[in-house]
């Protein structure tokens, strides 16, 4: 392809030649793979960009400009990594820090992502009022206050996670040497400590008791726990359909034990695999227990623990007993370590994580209960012209609907209304009705998973493994 | 770069996230829209999510970008053998074979696309050849043990599951294989144990969970000669079946037409015949019937597929509704119309039964209209009888006559209707089901 494409832009062609020649002309490289990425070719891109690296690996203007083609991939952590180690400089361009405050805003931290902001400001004021400014929504303070507000919910910032069930990790990762040019490797591991609890949590009484029971008193009793008999520690598996809260209840339950929270998906995880797997993985656990107490949740575990009968790739096994053998702590203390671990398919997981010590204690959190409905639709309907009227029968309505089901909702009926005042000239606000209707044509996403969970229930529930599903779907006998 | 997003698809396939991998190897062909390899992975991705038409089309992309890669022949047979399309899979599997006969699983598809063609002789042989390759070769194993098992050497077939499940204990195929081999043989217990464990390994296993029903149904001797039927007939092809179907129907007609007018051979004569349409009923609606026992049943309702529970619930309830429109009728109007009745809800259980139950989507929509329609007909003649005789009109009268000869004439329209639906249930059993 790229050939084909080279030829239909023989400017391009003509630096690759140029390049050719010269293959060691580092900002012959970078302006080739500017040129690059603009044509949409990110993958060559980045190829010249860290080749360039290699080249010149101190140099601000290549990490920055291999910062931007990360993060255009959507490989946030990886672009992360890159600005953080040009903004430690005392000299940092003001472009860095515009670029901090894109990373930060891809990973939803928007007061990070202000405070960067307003250091590139600081290094070149004309940026206040610029179109970068706008463009990410800082042009000004009323703009700002606006964006952050329409943030400020019930689930403390974070309701996003409920919504789309595609669960944010941060991935943001400290270059442990500041000469090192952070791509694809993890030395240390930034951590955050959520403010979110449980009283943030909207509903899901149940599943809140049982990480208590399972999680929080156990930590903060040991004692009485160690009287029953009843062990502390080890790890729990969080289980359900997606989009459903995993992450969100993951952040909170840090919150609750006042623990440092690292958060580890699934890009992660094959990036682990493709790459430097055992590294990494310590890399990531050492990180946790130097911050302890520390919570280590590790999302869609069933890619990183999936049965190793199924693995064909000698490197894929290997991941697994590493990630086993740090689970036991053969490789460090994990005392005051408490590892969550999320998946939509538990029954991928391979056996070998379920035992003792390990991913022992299973939690099902199924979709948004009743309360948890109501408090969702009510943050979705902030800010938009609504009647006055109870949630509640809409939220009888959505019985097993997930967040982002939730939002299909208030999406659809928004359109609709927005049809209508087109057509009639004038705005009408949503009505109880309009959302009733929406409902009616929005099928709930979690069908599918409970179809899958109970043939596992039927067929495979083998130690009451799914007993908690089977109650949920009224299967238990 | 692309090196990795093609491992990190691999690796979601293998833990079965196809969307996942789907979206991974976008963006792999974004980049390198010529790269077969990640044509024939998205293929096997989108195979997966069951966008079939998506799957077929990267395939033959992968087989267009390079026609010397084995592989790529191989993926597409694989696709289109999995969307019951055998003849051109066929054709991709013997190419694959062409280009590296060294690979023991390109026989085995091409073994794959003759079962689905039914020629058991050829499968054995594509069997054969993938397992002197590579006699460990669990799904060659099972290859052949499935043929064996369809030409009738079924010690033959379950000495090569043993086989298999020795190499592999754990492969759920084999299990469903092995339970269905102890089926045919008659020993339900050992099918019901391995149809059990084929699930637990794979809950999803829809062939297990068809077995496993059946196997709770061979519980029951009434259902093994139905059992034994199905077997029989599942070894024919398209046209075998249709000519057993004829051949017995035209030979009860010969039967009938020169029975004796009296003495005891009439009384064989009219057994035979009686025999011969009660087999035709429960071959049609047997299996369906006995579905609905299993349905009635908390503890193993949930091991019938949905579209096995829809058909059964609605054959139980054409066949329960035979004796209450009999009882109805019988007790307004008189016995004879009321044994009308009921024996128009019984032959109208045939079009559910086999309408319902047609493999091809199509197909199926026909023959549930056709159902309808008779099961309309039966429902409107026992209702104009009932109403006739409990509106008190008595036959002898004109009305009476005239309602009574409207609700005749329509259970007589449903038993033609039901009669002539199965001609064409044979004829729409043929189409395949494609995906």
């Amino acid at each position: 392809m790229s050939r084909e494409s080279n030829r239909r832009d023989p400017a391009l062609e003509a630096l690759l030649e140029a390049l050719q020649l010269s293959p060691e002309n580092v900002p012959l490289r970078v302006h080739v793979a500017e040129l690059l990425q603009r044509a949409g070719r990110s993958a060559e891109a980045e190829r010249h960009l860290r080749e360039a690296l290699n080249l010149a690996p101190g140099d601000d203007r290549v990490r920055l400009a291999l910062a931007r083609c990360y993060l255009e991939q959507g490989r946030t952590g990886h672009a992360a990594v890159l600005v953080e180690l040009v903004v430690q400089r005392a000299a940092a361009p003001a472009e860095a820090f515009v670029l901090l405050a894109r990373v930060r805003l891809r990973e939803q931290e928007l007061a990070g992502a202000k405070a960067a902001f307003r250091q590139a400001v600081e290094r070149d004021p004309a940026l206040a009022n610029s179109e970068v400014a706008h463009e990410l929504g800082f042009g000004g303070d009323e703009a700002e206050g606006e964006l952050e507000g329409e943030r400020d919910d019930v689930f403390g910032g974070r309701a996003e996670e409920w919504l789309d069930g595609a669960p944010r990790t941060r991935e943001r990762r400290d270059g442990g040497d500041p000469e090192d040019d952070g791509a694809g490797l993890v030395d240390d591991v930034d951590f955050e400590r959520p403010k979110l609890t449980f009283a943030d949590v909207g509903g899901m009484d149940e599943v809140k008791d049982e990480i208590a029971m399972k999680v929080i008193q156990p930590l903060a009793h040991p004692e009485l726990f160690a009287a029953y008999g009843k062990k502390v520690g080890g790890g729990v598996l969080l289980y359900g359909p997606p989009g459903c809260g995993k992450t969100h209840l993951a952040r909170a339950t840090a919150g609750e034990v006042k623990a440092s929270f690292q958060a580890v998906g699934i890009h992660d995880v094959l990036e682990m695999w493709t790459g430097q797997s055992e590294r990494n993985l310590h890399a990531i656990f050492e990180g946790a227990r130097r911050r302890k107490p520390c919570v280590l949740f590790f999302d869609e575990v069933d890619a990183l623990g999936a049965k190793r009968s199924d693995m064909v790739n000698a490197s894929g096994r290997q991941s697994i007993n590493q990630f086993l053998s740090e689970l036991d702590g053969a490789s460090g203390d994990n005392e005051g370590l408490l590892v969550l671990a999320a998946t939509n398919a538990p029954w991928h997981v391979d056996p070998a994580f379920r035992r003792p010590g390990r991913f022992d204690r299973l939690i099902f959190v199924p979709p948004p209960d009743h309360a948890a409905r109501v408090a969702i639709l009510r943050i979705l309907l902030r800010g938009k012209p609504c009647e006055a009227f109870e949630l509640d029968a809409l939220a009888k309505r959505t019985e097993r609907f997930s967040g982002a089901d939730l939002q299909a909702v208030v999406d659809i009926a928004v359109e609709e209304k927005l049809r209508e005042a087109l057509k009639r000239g004038a705005p009408k606000p949503i009505t109880e009705k309009d959302l009733l209707s929406a409902a009616k044509r929005v099928k709930p996403s979690t069908s599918e998973w409970f179809a899958t969970a109970k043939n596992h229930v039927l067929f495979a529930n083998e130690g009451g493994v799914y007993d908690d599903v089977a109650r949920y779907l009224g299967l238990q006998r | 770069m692309t090196e990795q997003s093609i491992e990190r698809a691999r690796l979601l396939l293998q833990v079965d996230r196809h969307e996942d991998a789907a979206r991974e190897l976008t963006r792999v062909l974004a980049a390198e829209p010529e790269n077969p390899e990640a044509h024939t992975l998205f293929a096997l991705a989108a195979m997966g999510a069951k966008r079939f038409e998506e799957a077929t089309d990267a395939a033959r992309r992968a087989v267009g970008l390079a026609p010397d890669w084995p592989h790529a022949h191989y993926v597409l047979g694989a696709v289109l053998c999995d969307r019951n399309r055998e003849k051109e899979a066929l054709a991709s599997a013997r190419e694959a074979v062409r280009l590296d006969p060294e690979d023991p699983d390109h026989h085995a598809l091409e073994a794959a696309c003759h079962a689905g063609t039914k020629r058991w002789k050829d499968m054995r042989a594509a069997a054969e050849r993938a397992l002197e390759l590579d006699p460990t070769h669990v799904w060659g194993l099972n290859l052949r043990a499935g043929a064996l098992r369809q030409l009738g050497e079924l010690d033959a077939a379950a000495e090569a599951l043993d086989y298999a499940l020795a190499e592999d204990p754990e492969d759920s195929n084999t299990h469903t294989s092995y339970g269905f081999a102890a089926l045919q043989r008659g020993q339900v217990h050992d099918a019901l144990q391995h149809f059990r464990e084929a699930l637990r390994l794979e809950p999803e296993n829809e062939t297990a969970r068809v077995g496993l029903a059946e196997a709770l149904k061979a519980r029951n001797p009434l259902y093994r000669p139905i059992l034994w039927w199905m077997f029989w007939s599942s070894k024919l092809t398209g046209g075998s079946s249709l000519l057993v179907v004829f051949g017995l129907m035209f030979g009860m007609r010969a039967l009938a037409k020169n029975m004796p007018e009296n003495g005891a051979l009439s009384v064989v004569f009219l057994a035979v015949i009686a025999l011969y349409v009660l087999a035709v009923w429960t071959s049609w609606v047997g299996s369906a019937l006995f579905d609905f026992l299993l349905w009635l049943r908390r503890d193993t309702r949930d091991v019938l597929l949905p579209r096995d529970r829809t058909v059964a619930v609605c054959v139980g309830a054409t066949v329960a509704a035979a004796p209450l429109a009999g009882a109805l009728v019988g007790f307004t109007v008189g016995v004879p119309q009321g044994l009308l009745a009921a024996a128009a809800f019984l032959a109208v259980a045939i079009p559910v039964a086999g309408g319902l139950s047609l493999p091809n989507a199509k197909a199926r929509f026909v023959g549930a209209a056709v159902a309808l329609v008779c099961v309309l007909l039966s429902v409107a003649g026992t209702l104009s009888l009932a109403f006739h005789g409990r509106a008190g009109d008595l036959p002898a009268t004109e009305v009476g006559r005239e309602q009574s000869g409207l609700g005749l004439g329509l259970l007589a329209l449903a038993l033609v209707a039901a009669r002539l639906s199965t001609w064409l249930l044979v004829f729409l059993g043929l189409v395949k089901e494609r995906r």
